[in-house]
């Protein structure tokens, strides 16, 4: 028997197992299914639209309607309510009914004519950053606009040429093109990562569980037997149908998101296959290690959980990297998945080639150096299952 | 068995099992010291900027200068092309560039209109949106600069021409996270789920392991006290522990990450309690449900993400399907949130956040009584098999 069959061996093994087990097939099929679900359920809509805001207009004249209209335009934006003072309104912002408060001042149209520059004032929550981003960028949009309209049409009655008018309400203009992400899709930053991240975890979870379960039925003599004991035929046998299962549901939630979903995946699918490849490996051989450290399956699962729970927040997508901490970075950098994210971007996004990310590719394999812990620990205890 | 042996006995179950300990301890220990850490340096700042400038005019140059002059914002002025900025960006080196057409100054002078173009990696949010605010805030001060120019050109007076470049003006306020701080953003929300998924898997644990040991014939306090005695003692225990756990989460580790906490201490204690009491129902129920030992951990922890993006904080719940929110509003992670977010951080009134208190009690008062029909039932079927 050669070495490639005692593999095989151990797998289709392995594969018996799965058959057997409710817990172990639910763990590769509707357990993924839903996690990955859940997560595109909750950001489908991709962009916030008509985030309630609430209004205070102490003017009550055309043109402090106008704003307010111009605001009820915006797609971003819904007004809730008029209140009659910020009294009121503040205690929908304290308990969330409103994310934001635009005050328009008394006098604002008087003081427009008469060039007095009011000032109107918006209240944020920002302890909602991502919907306080939102509503700032989308009323500061439509306030500029407000008060272009208004700059234009009092140049226009005083000079009668539109065209100097123009020229003077902006000398220099704008324009902002976001790279990689070009509709600016809150769907595409956050869940392009969010579910590496929640696989990254179905990968050390599903690893362990395979090990543990097998040792609870106490089938550990025939799985070294089924691979003619050859232990690292019998490790590298039980981890292969995984790591089909978990290429398929990595390559499934990407495809998902840069194939259905409509955004362009620049780079080459071969590249980030390989990095799926080496994540699976190196998270499985991560999870043989906390299994190797006391051969327990509860304390096993317990670190496997400590270790990748984290995985979204030190990847360095929602928080960048470079301003994270020292810690944070070593943090980041001691998980494997943080490093399959940034080949993942380099290709989805920039399709960059392969020799811009060789150091993330050796970053990522260097967690194969836990492999010869692995393999001494089990080799230890095989002997212990033959004597 | 009086109802302190019980007690006891109870404690003793759960400090003799080191797999429950590492949960409810270390892992909760760990977590309020690691979880903060990406985020301390709070927001971003000095993101390095390319500005390619093919004008190279005094007015341009001044142009560079107001960009570097933004804090969001630190400029690169090595890259000549946009090419080369663009293969910068790609390789990681900076996040964005600014182009600066030629002719700018010309343009300008004779009412053109220059546009100054903007490309930045939409890859990270939090980048662009920095990159976005700080050069908006340049070009639009230097436009707003000209504007005056041209006015006290027309000889109005300096005064009433920075009043008059803008009509009217919009000044922003921000409340409750002042700073736009992230850390202030994110463990306010975390710490309460880290709480309820460290308790749900002690429980978990706990409860399965019994069951299993009831199911195998052993006799110990958990099958031959009633159940309503072993339920009482379990709440009492683990919300003891977990009371411990918040008053240190909301005391010390946020003092020492110097998040705001700005709710009455009875009212957060009160509410605090309430939730800790639908955890432990939960838990309970989970404990009944699992039939072995090792099922709780991968299953509550696979729940984290879901449960911590469909709280209401980080992505609008006007944005999300009704059902998904009527399924977040099973786990009382949910009204937790959105309650201790209310009182602590936005000073909510208590009246205000009585909707999420009542789920609380309506969880507490469900997961109870079915844990209690479940557990009844399981004793039954011993009962008939011995």
């Amino acid at each position: 028997m050669n070495y490639f069959q005692k593999v095989l061996g151990a797998s289709r093994e392995e594969i018996k197992a799965i058959k057997n087990s409710w817990y172990m097939l639910g763990f590769i099929s509707w357990v993924p299914l839903l996690g990955f679900g859940l997560i595109v359920v909750i950001f489908l809509s991709g962009v916030p639209r008509d985030l309630p805001i609430g209004v205070v207009d102490h003017d009550a004249s055309k043109l402090s309607r106008m704003q307010l209209s111009n605001i009820e335009s915006s797609a971003a934006l819904a007004i809730k309510k008029q209140y009659n003072s910020l009294h009121e309104a503040s205690r929908d912002l304290r308990d969330g009914t409103i994310y934001a408060i635009v005050i328009v001042p008394e006098h604002f149209e008087y003081d427009l004519r008469k060039g007095v520059q009011p000032a109107i004032t918006v209240m944020l929550n920002t302890q909602f950053i991502l919907m306080s981003k939102i509503l700032h960028s989308s009323l500061a949009a439509v306030l500029m606009n407000g008060a272009a309209t208004i700059d234009f049409v009092q140049t226009l009655v005083k000079d009668q040429r539109p065209e100097l008018a123009k020229i003077a309400v902006a000398p220099i203009q704008i324009q902002i093109t976001p790279f990689f992400n070009t509709y600016n899709s809150y769907f595409l930053f956050l869940v392009s990562a969010m579910l590496p991240a929640l696989w990254s975890i179905l990968v050390v979870m599903t690893m362990t569980i395979a090990m543990g379960e097998m040792f609870k039925r106490g089938r550990e003599k025939m799985w070294f037997q089924s691979a003619e004991e050859s232990i690292s035929a019998a490790i590298i046998g039980k981890m292969l149908p995984y790591i089909v299962v978990q290429m398929l549901w990595g390559l499934g939630v990407v495809y998902f998101v840069y194939g259905v979903m409509p955004w362009p995946f620049a780079g080459s699918w071969l590249i980030l296959a390989a990095a799926m490849f080496i994540t699976i490996v190196v998270y499985q051989f991560i999870a043989l290690a906390f299994y190797a450290l006391k051969f327990e399956y509860a304390s096993a699962l317990s670190l496997g959980a400590v270790f990748t729970a984290p995985a979204f927040a030190a990847m360095g997508i929602t928080f960048p990297l470079m301003d994270m901490g020292g810690a944070g970075v070593v943090w980041h950098d001691l998980l494997p998945v943080s490093h399959y994210i940034h080949i993942q971007i380099s290709q989805a996004n920039y399709g960059a080639p392969l020799s811009s990310i060789g150091t993330t590719f050796a970053a990522l394999s260097l967690f194969l150096l836990v492999t010869p812990f692995v393999y001494w620990r089990f080799k230890r205890v095989s002997r212990e299952w033959m004597s | 068995m009086s109802f302190f042996t019980l007690l006891k006995a109870e404690f003793r179950a759960l400090f003799n099992d080191k797999d429950v300990l590492l949960t409810i301890f270390g892992g909760v220990m760990l977590y309020s010291f690691l979880y903060p850490q990406p985020y301390l340096r709070e927001a971003v700042s000095s993101l390095p900027v390319a500005v390619v400038d093919y004008d190279k005019s005094d007015m341009s140059r001044k142009m560079v200068y107001m960009l570097d002059a933004s804090p969001q914002i630190a400029v690169e002025s090595s890259y000549l092309s946009e090419a080369s900025a663009k293969e910068a960006i790609i390789n990681n080196k900076i996040s964005a560039m600014v182009i600066i057409p030629e002719n700018f100054k010309r343009d300008l002078y004779l009412g053109h209109e220059p546009v100054v173009s903007v490309g930045a990696d939409a890859s990270y949010f939090l980048i662009y949106g920095g990159v976005v605010e700080g050069t908006m805030h340049s070009v639009l001060t230097q436009s707003a600069t000209l504007q005056v120019g041209e006015l006290l050109k027309k000889s109005v007076p300096l005064a009433a021409a920075k009043r008059q470049y803008t009509p009217f003006k919009t000044e922003y306020i921000n409340t409750f996270n002042v700073s736009g701080s992230y850390i202030n953003y994110v463990i306010p929300a975390v710490f309460v789920l880290i709480l309820q998924q460290t308790m749900l898997i002690g429980m978990g644990m706990m409860g399965a392991k019994q069951g299993r040991e009831s199911r195998e014939g052993k006799r110990g306090y958990f099958n031959t006290e009633s159940v309503s005695a072993v339920m009482t003692v379990r709440y009492i225990a683990f919300i003891t522990i977990f009371f411990i756990h918040m008053l240190f989460f909301f005391g010390f580790s946020f003092n020492f990450f110097g998040v705001p906490h700005i709710a009455k201490v009875g009212e957060l204690l009160i509410y605090g309690f309430s939730f800790l009491s639908a955890v432990a129902a939960l838990g309970m129920l989970l404990g009944a449900l699992f039939k072995e030992r090792e099922y709780p951990t991968p299953v509550i922890l696979l729940s984290s993400l879901p449960l911590i993006f469909s709280a209401g904080f980080v992505w609008p719940l006007e944005s999300m399907p009704q059902w998904m929110i009527w399924l977040a509003n099973i786990s009382p992670s949910t009204p937790g949130i959105q309650g201790f977010l209310r009182l602590n951080q936005m000073g909510a009134s208590f009246e205000q956040v009585i909707g999420q208190f009542g789920l609380l009690w309506t969880q507490t008062v469900v997961y109870s009584l079915l844990a209690y029909t479940l557990l009844k039932q399981q004793r039954e079927v011993l009962h008939d098999v011995n």
